[in-house]
């Protein structure tokens, strides 16, 4: 028997041709084939230092546009940009001959990285920098708007209850769920699961990430609310930092004072920036908030690159509340909707 | 002109030539899609580029002993898909799971309801142990041999066939009228 007819042999069941026909999907866009070759291209050059042989794309990621504010460049926060003249890698590039300026390893590197934002996030993407390099308004706008969160913070009064609860909204891309955590100060942790089940929670998710360190919301009152001394505490690495603090302001039971610490630390995040009167997705009206950027990443047995990662957070301007985080784009990876968060004195 | 040589020369190339790594991405690159657009619809388009940038930096451990490079290639993949689910599952470890961190079924379930596939089929397909269905789905959907998903999953090829009778048997027997063995 041949492999083939073995295959339509263990597909012979009852509607295996419905199944078989629920397979089908649409191709990918041959832009999208296109970039992901061009990054293998970068690849491959930069093994191949002295003897290009890379042939001439029309897709490339034009890099020239990128520089003057075009998708490419808005995907790498300013700090990250190299420093050499940028190549166009266009129609007319240099991939033909002769190579004027090859461009400098890191700076290819973000071409490639750039280019699978470019995939991954379509046409939808925030201009950081104009063509002097200096940063757009809408950045500007971020922090001033992360500085007015500050103060709106401020103005919350300091409550307390039994328990910290958060109640939220998870989508994955696989299922989603409607889950309740309830922790109380000796750092016990129950979680009503969508089912209604009542359960301990096995791990301790009542503490945070601060840091290297995992800290329980009972020691919050001994970090300090002066920014400078605060941020210290804090990963030096901007994504890190971002993510710990935003995770702070929108699951922890941070004090008004510290809460307003925290905005203006994230306020001056390079490259953030901010889109007034979105909606969350279950239609709750605030402000979009997006880090984009590059992260080093390491792949054994092989030299390491650069991928572009987006931290999208909705944050409701009047009260300072976070009511969604997940990736920016069409479909993120985790959506977080925050549906209730507060203390409480039951667990209901 | 490396057009006219099939993978297994082009990848073999790329150890003096790495460019001949790129006519590989146009050839596979839409049946590696479907792959992740059948498992993990919305991320498909960055899992692609990830499978893209882990082959080419694995791309010496392809041994051809063991397989075609499109069969290599669907490895990589399974890899990466395990790793994307694996990621998603670590984000939110309050969530309780059913099934395996790494099973893409309720991704491909929500498929399956999607394309309005008879709730019957469906409800088959659940109850397969998750490793007869992963095969089946590989068979069915990415029309590999049982040997190629054999070597996709890692396992032997007769220990894939054995799980993939089972399955159609699974899949037979569930179904209505069919009390001889005969298809309705």
């Amino acid at each position: 028997m041949t492999d083939m007819t073995e295959r339509d042999d263990f597909l012979d069941f009852p509607d295996a041709d419905e199944l078989i026909a629920a397979g089908t999907v649409a191709p990918p866009s041959n832009a999208k084939v296109m970039a992901v070759r061009d990054i293998v291209a970068l690849l491959a050059e930069r093994e191949t230092e002295q003897a290009p042989t890379a042939t001439a794309h029309a897709n490339v990621v034009p890099l020239a546009t990128a520089r003057r504010g075009g998708p490419a460049a808005s995907l790498a926060p300013p700090e990250d940009l190299p420093e050499d003249p940028l190549v166009v890698l266009g129609p007319d590039g240099p991939r033909t001959a002769p190579r004027q300026r090859r461009l400098s390893r890191r700076g290819r590197v973000l071409v490639a990285a750039a280019a699978v934002a470019a995939i991954a996030v379509g046409a939808a993407v925030y201009p950081v920098l104009d063509v002097t390099g200096k940063p757009l308004s809408t950045a500007s706008a971020a922090s001033q708007f992360l500085n007015d969160m500050a103060k709106v913070s401020t103005e919350a009064p300091a409550t307390h209850g039994t328990y910290w609860m958060v109640h939220y909204w998870v989508k994955d891309g696989r299922s989603t769920a409607t889950v309740t955590v309830y922790s109380d100060r000796a750092g016990a942790t129950w979680i009503r699961q969508p089912n209604g089940k009542l359960s301990r929670s096995g791990h301790n998710i009542a503490d945070w990430n601060v840091g290297d360190r995992r800290l329980p919301w009972t020691e919050f009152d001994h970090l300090p609310t002066e920014p400078e001394k605060l941020k210290a505490r804090f990963p030096k690495n901007a994504e890190e930092r971002f993510g710990q603090i935003m995770s702070l302001l929108a699951e922890s039971p941070a004090s008004p004072d510290l809460r307003s610490a925290l905005f203006q630390i994230v306020a001056e995040t390079p490259g953030v920036t901010m889109t007034p009167e979105v909606k969350d997705s279950r239609g709750r009206p605030g402000t979009e908030i997006v880090l984009r950027g590059t992260r080093r990443v390491d792949k054994q047995g092989a030299k390491p690159v650069s991928l572009p990662y987006s931290l999208r957070y909705v944050i409701d301007p009047d009260t300072s509340r976070v009511l969604e985080s997940g990736s920016a784009g069409a479909n993120p990876l985790v959506r977080t909707t925050y549906l209730e968060v507060g203390w409480t004195n039951h667990i209901s | 002109m490396t057009t006219g040589l099939d993978d297994e020369e082009l990848l073999g190339r790329t150890a003096r030539d790495p460019a001949s790594f790129e006519p590989l991405v146009e050839r596979h690159s839409a049946a590696l899609h479907g792959y992740f657009a059948r498992r993990a619809p919305g991320a498909a388009d960055d899992l692609l580029a990830e499978l893209w940038l882990q082959a080419y930096a694995t791309r010496r451990g392809f041994d051809p002993a063991r397989g075609s490079v499109r069969t290599w290639l669907f490895g990589v993949a399974r890899n990466v898909l395990s790793a994307h689910w694996r990621r998603v599952a670590a984000a939110r470890p309050d969530i309780p799971r059913a099934i395996g961190d790494d099973d893409p079924w309720e991704a491909v379930d929500n498929r399956l309801v999607a394309e309005a596939v008879a709730p019957r089929l469906r409800e088959l397909l659940a109850q397969l142990p998750s490793e007869e269905r992963e095969l089946l789905l590989l068979v069915a959907w990415e029309q590999l041999t049982p040997s190629e998903a054999a070597t996709v999953v890692g396992i032997p090829a007769a220990t894939a066939r054995t799980r993939l009778h089972r399955a159609r048997n699974r899949m037979r027997s569930g179904a209505p009228f069919d009390l001889t063995g005969d298809l309705k």
